[in-house]
C-alpha cells in the first residue's frame, strides 16, 4: 500500500461517514446553518454595498458641493413641470461668500425629429458634473468633452427609449436629431435607467451640453431645475447651507426646494445601513440561532443513538477529550458545509435581491471568511451539550445500551 | 510479579435505596502468558468483573494491580490509556461501527494511541493472517458473525496489547465460526499473549488451560 496512514485524515473520513449514516438529520441540521448564514452574508454585502454607494454619490457630488432641487408645483406633469427655482435665485446664490462656483440645471419639453420622425421628449441642458450626479452612465458612444461645453458643439446623448425610437436596430451614433431648427450629433447613449415611482420613463431624453442648451434651445431661460454651489476651500461649508437656505425661504416663503448635501446623503445611507443592519442582522442571528438549536437537538438524538459506539470506543481506549472532540467534529463538520452552501445562497441572493433595493451587488470574500467563523461557532457551541453528554456516559454502560 | 493481581474487590451497585453487592472479596491472580476461562451462570457477577479487569469500571474498594501498578485510582485519561495500549477487548455482538468499512473498523484504536506507527501495514498483515485480507472494503453489514469476530479480534490487537480480554466471544456464533474463533485466540496465546475469556459455555471455556467459576459474586473455585 503506497499511501500510509494519516490519523488526522481518518478522523475527517470516519467523521463524514457518520453523518453519511444518517443522511435526512445531517441534512436538516446543514439546511437551518445554511439559511443563517445566507443572511448574514446577505447583510454583508448590503452593508458593503451601500457603503460603496453613499462613498460613491459623495465623490460624485464632491464633498464641497450642495445641490437644491427646484419643487415641482402642485399641478405639475409632464408637459408642464412648473419649477420653483428661477434664474434669479441662481444669481443670488452665487453671490454667497465662500461659494466659489454655481451652476445650473435645465430641463424644456421640446418637439425631437429625425429625417422620417418626430416626438415631443424632454430635453436637458447638462452641467459637467451633470452625468455622474444624476447616474447617467454612457454605455456606448462617448461622454461629452471638455471643448464640448466651451464651444457650444452642437452634440447630445440620448436615452435607449430615443435611439429605439428613432433607430429602431441601427446604430444612432454619428446620426442626427433636430431641436427646433438644429440639428445635434449623437456622440453617445447612455444606460438605461428604468422608470420613476409615477411611471415617468428616465430613458427618452436627450441631453446637450449646458452651453449648447442655453444657446440653441433657451436663451430666455427662467426656470431651473436644479442648482449647483461649490464651495470654495476653507469657507464654512454649514454657514453657506445655512445662508443658502435662508435665501430661498426668504424669496419663497415656504420650503419649495430640496437641499441635498454629501453630509445629508451620508446621514440618509447611515440610518438607511443602520435599520438594515439591525433588522437583517437580527433575522441572520434568529436564523443562526435556530439552525444552531436544530443542530443541538439533532446532535442530542445522534448521541443517544450511538450510545453502544460511544460504549466500544471507550473500551477502545477513547477518553473523554477526544469523544467530544468526535462529536464537535461531525458538527462543525456540517456547519462548514453549510457556511459554503450559505454563503453561495447568499451570492445568489445578492445578485437576484440588490438591484430591487437599488444597492450595488458586491461580494465581499470577507463575508466567506465571517460565514466560516460563524459556522464553526455556531457548530461548537450547538454541540458542546451533547459532545458533553455522549463524553459523560460511563462505558459499561453505554456498551450496554445495545442490548 | 503477576501480570493481573486483584485483592479484596469489592463492588456495588446502587438500585434505589438498595445497594447490590456484586463483587464480594475477589481476590485472583493471572500470571503472564496464560489463557483463563472466568465461568459463571448470568448474574453472577462475572460481566462486572470483566469490566474492572478491563479497567472499563472501577471497584469499589479492593486494589488491582496491573503489571505491578495500583491501577484502582487512576483518572479516567489514564484509564483510557491503559485500555488502549495493554487490553484488547472482544465482545459478544462485536460492536463494529456500521458506518466504517473492515480496514477502518480495525484502525479505530490507533485514533487513540499517541504512536500508531504503520497502523495500516499492521492491519493489512492482521486480516491477511484470519483471512480476511480481501475483505477490507466490506461494510460490517456485508459480514456473516464469524467475519464479525474475526474482524473484532483484528482490532483487538492493533495496538499490540498483552492482555486479551474476551466477553462471550462465541455467543452469536455457529459451532463452526466458534471454533475458528478460539482457534485464533488459542493461537495468540501460544504466541505469548495472556487470554481472559468470560463465557457460561463449557465447550469455549474448554480452550483455556485455566478455569475459574464464579457465583453470587465470589470465586468459588
Amino acid at each position: 500500500m503506497a499511501e500510509s496512514f494519516n490519523k488526522a485524515s481518518f478522523f475527517t473520513t470516519s467523521s463524514l461517514k457518520a453523518l453519511g449514516q444518517n443522511p435526512a438529520r445531517t441534512l436538516f441540521a446543514f439546511l437551518g446553518i445554511s439559511l443563517g448564514i445566507t443572511s448574514l452574508v446577505f447583510i454583508v454585502a448590503a452593508i458593503e454595498g451601500s457603503n460603496s454607494k453613499a462613498r460613491h454619490i459623495i465623490e460624485m457630488m464632491g464633498a464641497n458641493t450642495i445641490f437644491i432641487r427646484s419643487g415641482f408645483g402642485k399641478r405639475a406633469n409632464i408637459h408642464h413641470l412648473r419649477y420653483k427655482l428661477d434664474i434669479t435665485d441662481f444669481k443670488d446664490l452665487r453671490r454667497i461668500e465662500g461659494v466659489k462656483t454655481a451652476a445650473y440645471l435645465l430641463v424644456k419639453m421640446e418637439r425631437i425629429a429625425s429625417a422620417s420622425n418626430a416626438r415631443e421628449s424632454m430635453v436637458m441642458g447638462a452641467m459637467s458634473t451633470f452625468l455622474e450626479t444624476f447616474d447617467y452612465r454612457v454605455n456606448r458612444g462617448i461622454a461629452f468633452r471638455p471643448t464640448d461645453y466651451r464651444s457650444f458643439a452642437k452634440v447630445c446623448i440620448i436615452g435607449p427609449e430615443l435611439a429605439r425610437f428613432f433607430f429602431g436596430a441601427a446604430n444612432p451614433l454619428g446620426k442626427f436629431l433636430r431641436v427646433n431648427r438644429t440639428s445635434f450629433r449623437i456622440i453617445g447613449i447612455y444606460r438605461s435607467k428604468g422608470r420613476l415611482p409615477n411611471g415617468m420613463s428616465l430613458d427618452d431624453r436627450l441631453i446637450l451640453p449646458i452651453e449648447t442648451y442655453r444657446k440653441f434651445i433657451e436663451p430666455e431661460y427662467k426656470k431651473v431645475l436644479g442648482i449647483e454651489l461649490k464651495v470654495a476651500p476653507g469657507a464654512d461649508y454649514q454657514h453657506i447651507v445655512e445662508e443658502a437656505r435662508s435665501i430661498l425661504l426668504r424669496r419663497h416663503a415656504k420650503e419649495d426646494f430640496v437641499m441635498i448635501t454629501p453630509e445629508m446623503v451620508r446621514k440618509f445611507l447611515n440610518v438607511f445601513n443602520m435599520t438594515l443592519s439591525i433588522y437583517l442582522g437580527l433575522a441572520s442571528l434568529v436564523a443562526l440561532f435556530v439552525g444552531g438549536f436544530v443542530l443541538s437537538n439533532i446532535f442530542f438524538i445522534n448521541v443517544k443513538v450511538r450510545a453502544w459506539e460511544i460504549g466500544i470506543r471507550r473500551a477502545l481506549g477513547a477518553n473523554r477529550r477526544t469523544i467530544m472532540a468526535q462529536f464537535l467534529a461531525e458538527s462543525v463538520a456540517i456547519a462548514l458545509a453549510g457556511a459554503i452552501a450559505g454563503t453561495c445562497a447568499g451570492f445568489l441572493s445578492i445578485y437576484l435581491v440588490m438591484p430591487m433595493l437599488g444597492i450595488p451587488k458586491v461580494y465581499p470574500m470577507k463575508s466567506l471568511v465571517i460565514a466560516l467563523l460563524f459556522a464553526t461557532a455556531t457548530g461548537l457551541v450547538a454541540a458542546i451539550m451533547p459532545a458533553k453528554k455522549a463524553a459523560d456516559y460511563r462505558p459499561v454502560e453505554a456498551l450496554r445500551s445495545r442490548l | 510479579m503477576a501480570l493481573i493481581r486483584l485483592d479484596g474487590i469489592v463492588k456495588t451497585f446502587r438500585q434505589g435505596e438498595l445497594e447490590v453487592r456484586v463483587l464480594k472479596d475477589i481476590a485472583l491472580k493471572v500470571e503472564r502468558g496464560e489463557f483463563v476461562a472466568i465461568m459463571g451462570s448470568s448474574g453472577s457477577g462475572k460481566s462486572t468483573l470483566m469490566y474492572i479487569l478491563g479497567c472499563l469500571d472501577t471497584p469499589t474498594s479492593g486494589t488491582y494491580h496491573l503489571e505491578g501498578m495500583d491501577v484502582s485510582g487512576l483518572d479516567d485519561d489514564a484509564l483510557s490509556a491503559i485500555r488502549n495500549s495493554k487490553i484488547g477487548f472482544i465482545f459478544q455482538s462485536f460492536y463494529l461501527i456500521p458506518y466504517l468499512d473492515v480496514l477502518e473498523n480495525v484502525l479505530v484504536p490507533t485514533l487513540y494511541n499517541p504512536s500508531p506507527g504503520d497502523a495500516r501495514g499492521r492491519a493489512l498483515g492482521l486480516l491477511d493472517e484470519v483471512g480476511l485480507g480481501e475483505r477490507i472494503g466490506f461494510s460490517p453489514g456485508e459480514l456473516s458473525g464469524g467475519q464479525k469476530q474475526r474482524v473484532a479480534i483484528v482490532r483487538a490487537l492493533i495496538n499490540d496489547p498483552d492482555i486479551i480480554l474476551a466477553d462471550e466471544p462465541t455467543g452469536q456464533l455457529d459451532s463452526s465460526s466458534s471454533r475458528q474463533v478460539m482457534e485464533i485466540l488459542e493461537r495468540l496465546n501460544r504466541r505469548g499473549k495472556t487470554v481472559i475469556v468470560v463465557t457460561h459455555d463449557p465447550d469455549t471455556a474448554g480452550y483455556a488451560r485455566r478455569r475459574i467459576m464464579i457465583e453470587d459474586g465470589r470465586i468459588i473455585q
